[in-house]
């Protein structure tokens, strides 16, 4: 299966570009994909992710066509 | 409300999201602006200049030259002198507007502190510089039900929300946690555009102006990167299994809480 993946805001991301289509294995949890592109899981928990413009956590299943955005709460001021 | 009154705010009672009463509300109310740096600080000045009642300004820090190419209420003056970042501030928008009861607390916001901060406050303008802060308030302003508007900008890309509306999320339904700095780049390491805190103050005041006319519907997260020219709207629900608007704890307004920001 494939999902869209985008980065919002000055992230740690695992290719230069913001956005990408990534091909996964059926039932990927968002935890277990956050955790093969570097992120520990004390870090994964930091992170505001939506699917398909739903808020997500890590335990969330990923399914083909999915849209994922992922971000991180600036604290710049 | 005096004719010269009026005058002043004539283009803004003329919009027909604003409402008959929408100045009359703006008049009545009292806003604290949490900081009054890059963010900070064209948040105050719109709040003056639209005509809120009182504005409660606190911030700790001094004006520095590295201030200046992003923080519209400093002079080079201001700079040279060090001088605290409320007074300078609180100088600059009484002139802006005399009817605005301008209050500057040369103060860092903390537990000690930040429930008599609140006290009579409408709606909170998050000016901060550090996430710390930005939980402390959270917590503070569930207990109060006082709604806040969340701004953060870094480098080119800028990030707001409303939040602690009714039925919309507090700011632990979207980051549960305060991420730690190695995940989290400060303006300091990676620098901060000019350009940027100008564009998120002003949708953070838009957000506080409808509020403050009564408009209470929850938005998203708005993201933007003004290098990019790029604009994101995310979802912000609220999360049944949020541990502070869900679950009520208020983990940062605890006795051990403290802050740690860092000079803007």
């Amino acid at each position: 299966m494939t999902i869209e993946v985008e980065f919002v805001g000055p992230l740690r991301r695992p290719w230069p570009e913001r956005q990408r289509t990534v091909e996964l294995a059926e039932g990927t949890l968002l935890g277990e994909l956050l955790g093969a592109w570097g992120y520990r899981e004390e870090e994964a928990r930091h992170l505001s992710c939506s699917v398909n413009g739903v808020a997500a956590r890590l335990r969330t299943p990923l399914a083909d066509g999915d849209r994922l955005s992922v971000a991180l709460l600036l604290g710049g001021g | 409300m005096s004719l010269e009154e009026t005058d002043r705010y004539a283009r803004q009672r003329r919009l027909a999201v604003f409402g008959e009463d929408g100045q009359a509300r703006l008049r009545s109310a009292t806003v604290l602006v949490v900081g009054c740096g890059g963010l900070g600080g064209l948040a105050a000045e719109l709040l003056v200049r639209a005509g809120v009642g009182r504005l409660r300004l606190v911030d700790p820090d001094r004006v520095s030259l590295v201030n200046l190419h992003r923080q519209i209420l400093f002079s080079e003056e201001d700079a040279a002198a060090h001088r605290p970042k409320a007074q300078s501030a609180g100088e600059r928008l009484r002139r802006l507007n005399s009817e605005v009861q301008v209050e500057a607390r040369e103060e860092r916001l903390e537990v000690g502190n930040v429930r008599h901060l609140l006290e009579g406050v409408s709606v909170v303008v998050d000016g901060s510089d550090n996430l710390e802060t930005r939980y402390l308030l959270n917590d503070a302003c569930l207990e109060r039900g006082c709604p806040w508007v969340y701004g953060g900008a870094v480098g080119t890309t800028g990030m707001t929300v409303a939040l602690g509306l009714p039925g919309g999320p507090c700011l632990r339904c979207l980051f549960p946690e305060p991420a730690p700095p190695n995940l989290c780049p400060s303006c300091v390491e990676v620098g901060v555009l000019g350009s940027l805190p100008a564009l998120v103050a002003s949708l953070q005041v838009s957000q506080a102006l409808r509020i403050l006319v009564g408009d209470l519907r929850p938005g998203p997260l708005l993201c933007c990167d003004v290098w990019e020219e790029s604009f994101r709207r995310l979802p912000a629900h609220r999360a049944p299994d949020c541990p502070a608007c869900g679950a009520g704890r208020r983990d940062f307004l605890g006795p051990s809480s403290t802050e740690r920001g860092e000079p803007g």
